[in-house]
C-alpha cells in the first residue's frame, strides 16, 4: 500500500504555515522557477500536482497549465483554489506510469515531490520525455536521500503515521541516470537541518547560499533540469 | 459548480493511457478510437485511468451495464 493522498488532501497544505515550511517552500519555489524559466503562453503539465501549489503560480504569470494527480481529493482542493482565485487551469486525473498525453505536448513538464511516492519512477520518467516538446524541458523537484531531513523524516515516519513512510528518496546521481540521455543540470538547497532554530531561518538564506557552494550534493531539496541535447 | 465537461483544447492534447491513441468525446465519456476503452468525466475531470486501476463504480464493462 502506498501514501494515501486521497485522504490528507484537506490538511496537506498545513505544512506550509509552519515556520519550517514557509521556509523551505520559499527556496525550493526560487530553485525550481529558475531552472523552470517560464515564459507567458506555454504549455505545461505538473504530474503530481497535489494541492496546485507551483501549478497555480505558474497560471497566473499566464501559463497553460494542465494539472495531474492520481488523488481525486488532491485535485479537487487545487481545483477550488483555482475557482476561488479565477484562474483558468486544466485538470486530468491518472497515473504518472502512464501519461494521458499525446507525444511532444508539452513546453514543460514539472513534477515536485512526486517521484518520491511512486513504485516505478523509471517508467514515470520515459513518459515524460514521451510528452514532452523537443524543444521542451523537464524540471523534477525530489528529496534528497543524502541529506539529513530524508533521515529525519524516514525516523519520524517510524512513530507517527506520515506519507514518508511510503517515501523513497533519491540522490542527484540516481535522477540524472534515470534522466539520460536528455542533458541534466542540477543544483540543491536546504542544507540547514530541520531542527534550526527559528530565528536561524530569518536569516537562513544567506547561510544557504553559502553552503550549497561546498555542500551541493547533500541540500534535502534537489532541483534537475533536462532537456534534450542539441537544443 | 464545476463545469460538467472538458475544452477542445484539452480534449487535443489528451490520448487513451493504455494505447495513447486519441480521444473521442462522447457525452460524459472519453472514448479511445484504438482500444474502445472508455474513461468517465466525473465533475469536469476525466479519468484516464487503465481499467485496471479505475474505481469500480466508473468501470464502464459488461458487469457495470448489466446491474443498471
Amino acid at each position: 500500500m502506498g501514501a494515501d493522498f486521497d485522504r490528507i488532501a484537506s490538511s496537506y497544505d498545513k505544512w506550509y504555515d509552519t515556520p519550517l515550511g514557509k521556509y523551505a517552500h520559499e527556496l525550493e519555489k526560487e530553485l525550481i522557477l529558475q531552472f523552470a524559466a517560464p515564459k507567458k503562453g506555454e504549455r505545461i503539465l505538473d504530474v503530481g500536482c497535489g494541492t496546485g501549489i507551483y501549478a497555480i503560480e505558474l497560471a497566473k504569470m499566464g501559463l497553460d497549465v494542465t494539472c495531474y494527480d492520481r488523488s481525486r481529493n488532491m485535485l479537487r482542493v487545487s481545483w477550488n483554489k483555482a475557482q476561488e482565485r479565477r484562474i483558468h487551469m486544466n485538470f486530468v486525473l491518472g497515473t504518472a506510469e502512464k501519461l494521458p498525453f499525446r507525444d511532444r505536448s508539452f513546453d514543460l513538464i514539472i513534477s515536485i515531490t512526486t517521484l518520491e511516492f511512486i513504485e516505478h519512477p523509471a517508467l514515470v520518467v520515459n513518459e515524460m520525455k514521451r510528452v514532452l516538446r523537443r524543444s521542451g524541458r523537464i524540471v523534477l523537484g525530489v528529496l534528497n536521500s543524502w541529506s539529513s531531513w530524508a533521515i529525519e523524516r524516514k525516523l519520524k515516519s517510524l512513530v507517527r503515521e506520515s506519507v514518508f513512510k511510503y517515501a523513497r528518496f533519491y540522490n542527484p546521481l540516481e535522477l540524472t541516470t534515470m534522466l539520460r540521455p536528455m542533458k541534466v543540470e542540477w543544483d540543491s538547497t536546504l542544507l540547514l537541518p530541520p531542527e534550526t532554530p527559528e530565528f536561524v531561518l530569518n536569516g537562513g538564506k544567506k547561510i544557504e547560499k553559502f553552503l550549497v557552494k561546498i555542500l551541493k550534493p547533500f541540500g534535502a531539496f534537489i532541483c534537475l533540469k533536462a532537456t534534450w541535447r542539441g537544443r | 459548480m464545476p463545469k460538467r465537461t472538458i475544452s477542445r483544447e484539452l480534449l487535443n492534447i489528451l490520448a487513451c493511457p493504455v494505447c495513447k491513441k486519441d480521444l473521442k468525446l462522447k457525452k460524459n465519456e472519453l472514448i479511445c478510437t484504438g482500444c474502445s476503452n472508455r474513461y468517465p468525466i466525473v465533475d469536469g475531470i476525466p479519468y484516464l485511468l487503465p481499467p485496471e486501476l479505475m474505481p469500480e463504480k466508473y468501470r464502464r464493462g459488461k458487469r457495470a451495464r448489466s446491474r443498471r
